[in-house]
Formats: structure tokens, C-alpha cells, sequence
């Protein structure tokens, strides 16, 4: 699928749904639980189920991105599956630690 | 009391901002009264003066007094009944006896933080007609003026020999949310410390917010705190530990709940209850739908500490209520409760039902609750 930054996508598998932040330039399989994420209201496959192992969950507000960071995906409802390129899964990427500014 | 015309003597002469600036109690307070007093002065050349002034200027009106460039000009107007035009305060809303007891408490509590109260009203009369974010920029500037001043080390002095609650462990969870189907819903979860606003609470509302503005599926969202109160300001035991203010300065400006919160205003309801204090009032501010419980009470301490509301309350509470009586709540440091908070906008309703939340509710797994950990 080629993806635009904004573009939303659902999981085929849990309640899982996500922006586009960054898009790579190539077309890619951005999948939730191991299962490949349709765009939102489409039919989703009633028979997929989650791979084993693609079942750590998403964050709401949460940040994920693959390792060349050419993909960052933003969490806007959580779920259980595992956000992944194919069945490389994506890792969280963490926000700077800052201080307190009082 | 000056009238119009001593009042330009004195804010005209040569040294009038030393003499002034630099006295115990940086407070002006002008009689405008009586209408035929401005016609003995020019009123330009005393709105341009008050505008310069390094004090806090304070009009005393009645209901004689119509708006004007005087009135314009002034940091803080106050009268004695409800004003039916003018943005002013009454001596009810501070619960003062009389005019004189408001004014009086007014100039003692500009003579305790003279320093954060005239920054106070100088970022107010340059932000209050300024975009949002250029206004929140100049909050933070003046803020970082003053997290290094004499007041606010004198206040952290004081604090330091009082017993400060614990901040919470780094990683607890303090903030929790909801998403159903368009609706997003936040809960601040840390009811034990009344919700008081630090860096676990920021970093893990701000993500909530960023996720709200950035789906446009989400068409509402719900902020509200558990347990007795929605927030209670600022974390008290991190004040002091911001490691500069040009750091802190940065940091505000690049993780802010309240410009956060702005972004997503149009689609914010908050549901305020108990303490709404500093931070709690600031933030709840912005959202477009601001709900109170009759039992809620709004105050703002930061002057009284040596600095001015930072978490945006300059910015959300003057777009509220005006910039005038949003200096004589920070200056004063007082209780405000749900009455008077309706009847000065600060608020847009009163709900009948209590607002405390209970969190964990039960849970409903298709309502797809997540706790937030750091």
C-alpha cells in the first residue's frame, strides 16, 4: 500500500488504529498483529487472527517506527496487536527525557 | 486614591518610574469616578503613561464610569457593585466588606511580590490581544525572568522547610484514557496528590492530546480528574528543580499541555470539581466547553510565590474573563468559587451532579480502557 502522511489505518485483528506520520517513498505492508492493517470502514477479514508473538499492544499517543526510520506511525485508539512492516515489528520510539520546567 | 489629574502628575514626571518601580508598593490607584475629573486631564497622554508605568495601575469606577481609554488602560478596575459594562471587581468577588478592603488587600498583596506583580500585568497589557502561541511564548519569557528572582527563592526557602508530598515514582501511571469510537476520554488519575500537575502527568497527557489533534476522527474529548479534586496546580516538590530558566524556558515551549490543549480547544470539554488550582485552572481554560461543580474552587498562587501562572493561564483565563480581572485573580491569590466563576464566564456552566470521577471504573473491555505508564 502506499501511504501519505495522514493517511489512517485499522487492524484486521484488535481495535488497534493509527496515522501516518512520516510515509516511506516505496509501497509497504504495515500490519497489526502480524495481519496486514486495511484503511478504515473497510471490510475487515472476519476469519484473520493475530500471529503469535505480534500480541504486545499499542498505545494510545504512542510513537512507533521501523529500524531505517523511514516509517513513523502515531497510535489514535489502542489495541493488542503489535504494529509491524510485514512481520518485522515496529519498535516504540520514546520521547526525550525532560526535566521539570518549574 | 489619586484623581485623574494627580494621577497624570505623577505617572508624567521625570523619575516616575524609579519612584514608583522601586518602591515598597509598586500600586497606583485612580479615581475614575467622576467623569468631569478626566476632562481636566488629557486622558492620552495618561492612558501612554499608565502603559509605562512599572506598577500596578488600578481604576476605581462606579456605575457612572463608562468605558474609555482610561478604563482601557488600567491593570485592574474595581467598583463598588457589579459593574453592568465594565470588566471590573466587586468587593463580593474578593469577599472583601467594602471598596476600601478590596483595594487595601489589592495593594498588600502587590506590596508582598511587587516584582511578579507588575511582570504580571506588563506580559498582560503586551499578550492579551496577541495570538495564542505568540502569547504563551511571552508567558514563558516571563516566567524565566522570574524562576531565578528574589521572591521565588525566598518562597522555595520557605518550602523547603515545610513537608512536600512525594512526587510519584518515575514510570507510575497518573494519567488514563479511553477512546470510543469519535470520543476520546482522559482521566488524571493520580487522586491521592490531587492530581497535581508534574512531569509524569505532562509527559503522559501530552502524547493524549497530539494523538487528539492529529485524528480528525476524534471529534470530542473529555478531561477530567478523579478523586477529590480535578488538579491542584503545579507538583509543589519539584519547584526549584528545573536545572535553568533558559532550559526551562525550552522545555515549556516544546512540551506544552497547554498549547496542546489549544489545538484541540474547538472539541475540549473539561469537567472541573474540588481544587482547580493554578495549573488545574490554567489548562481547563482553554477548552471550549468548561463545566464546574458547585463545590469547585479556582485559584491561582503562582504571583504569591514569586512568579505568574505558566501553564498557559495567562493566555486561556484572559481570553475568558479579560486581562483585567485575570490580574486582580493572579495578584491576589484568591479562592474563587463556582459562583463567581459563572458569573464572570470564567466558567460556561454549573453541573448539577457531582463531577468526582471514580477511576478504575468498571471494566468494560469492548470500552477499550489503557492506563498510560511513563
Amino acid at each position: 500500500m502506499q501511504l501519505k502522511a495522514g493517511s489512517r489505518l485499522q487492524s484486521q485483528v484488535c481495535a488497534t488504529q493509527i496515522i501516518v506520520v512520516k510515509a516511506p517513498a516505496d509501497d509497504v505492508d504495515v500490519t497489526c498483529g502480524g495481519v496486514s492493517m486495511v484503511e478504515p470502514g473497510s471490510e475487515a477479514d472476519a476469519n484473520a487472527t493475530p500471529v503469535d508473538g505480534m500480541t504486545n499492544g499499542t498505545g494510545m499517543g504512542k510513537r512507533y517506527v521501523d529500524a531505517d526510520d523511514a516509517i513513523e506511525v502515531l497510535c489514535t485508539k489502542p489495541g493488542d496487536g503489535t504494529l509491524g512492516l510485514g512481520n518485522v515489528a515496529l519498535v516504540l520510539k520514546e520521547a526525550r527525557v525532560l526535566p521539570a520546567s518549574d | 486614591m489619586l484623581t485623574p489629574a494627580a494621577a497624570a502628575q505623577l505617572l508624567q514626571s521625570p523619575f516616575a518610574a524609579e519612584d514608583l518601580g522601586l518602591g515598597p508598593r509598586p500600586h497606583v490607584e485612580i479615581d475614575l469616578r467622576d467623569e468631569r475629573a478626566n476632562t481636566r486631564v488629557d486622558t492620552g497622554m495618561l492612558a501612554a503613561a499608565i502603559e509605562q508605568i512599572p506598577a500596578v495601575v488600578t481604576g476605581v469606577c462606579d456605575s457612572s464610569t463608562v468605558a474609555s481609554e482610561l478604563t482601557n488602560a488600567c491593570d485592574v478596575l474595581v467598583s463598588e457593585r457589579h459593574h453592568d459594562t465594565l470588566p471590573t471587581v466587586a468587593p463580593d468577588d474578593g469577599d472583601a466588606a467594602n471598596l476600601e478592603a478590596l483595594i487595601g488587600s489589592l495593594t498588600s498583596a502587590v506590596a508582598r511580590a511587587p516584582m511578579a506583580s507588575v511582570a504580571l500585568v506588563q506580559l498582560l497589557r503586551l499578550s492579551h490581544e496577541a495570538s495564542i502561541p505568540q502569547a504563551l511564548a511571552a508567558e514563558s519569557f516571563a516566567y524565566a525572568t522570574l524562576q531565578s528572582g528574589p521572591e521565588f527563592r525566598r518562597w522555595l526557602s520557605m518550602q523547603r522547610q515545610s513537608d512536600n508530598p512525594q512526587t510519584p515514582e518515575a514510570g507510575r501511571s497518573v494519567v488514563a484514557s479511553q477512546r470510543v469510537d469519535n470520543r476520546l476520554s482522559i482521566v488524571l488519575t493520580d487522586s491521592a496528590r490531587h492530581n497535581a500537575f508534574g512531569v509524569a502527568m505532562r509527559d503522559q497527557l501530552v502524547p493524549l492530546l497530539a494523538a487528539a489533534a492529529a485524528d480528525p476522527t476524534i471529534t470530542h474529548v473529555e478531561l477530567r480528574g478523579a478523586g477529590p479534586s480535578f488538579c491542584a496546580g503545579g507538583d509543589l516538590g519539584e519547584f526549584g528543580s528545573a536545572p535553568d530558566p533558559a532550559s526551562a524556558h525550552q522545555i515549556r515551549m516544546t512540551r506544552s499541555a497547554a498549547s496542546h490543549l489549544h489545538r484541540i480547544s474547538n472539541k475540549l470539554t473539561v469537567f472541573v470539581h474540588g481544587a482547580a488550582i493554578g495549573a488545574g485552572v490554567e489548562l481547563s481554560c482553554f477548552a471550549n466547553a468548561l463545566v464546574a461543580s458547585e463545590d469547585a474552587i479556582f485559584r491561582l498562587p503562582e504571583v504569591q510565590m514569586g512568579l505568574i501562572p505558566g501553564a498557559g493561564g495567562t493566555v486561556s483565563i484572559t481570553r475568558r474573563i479579560g486581562r483585567q480581572r485575570c490580574a486582580w485573580l493572579a495578584i491576589s491569590n484568591h479562592a474563587f468559587n463556582s459562583t463567581g466563576a459563572l458569573r464572570w464566564n470564567l466558567v460556561d456552566s454549573l453541573a448539577t451532579d457531582s463531577l468526582a470521577t471514580d477511576y478504575p471504573s468498571s471494566g468494560d473491555e469492548s470500552a477499550n480502557v489503557q492506563r498510560d505508564g511513563g
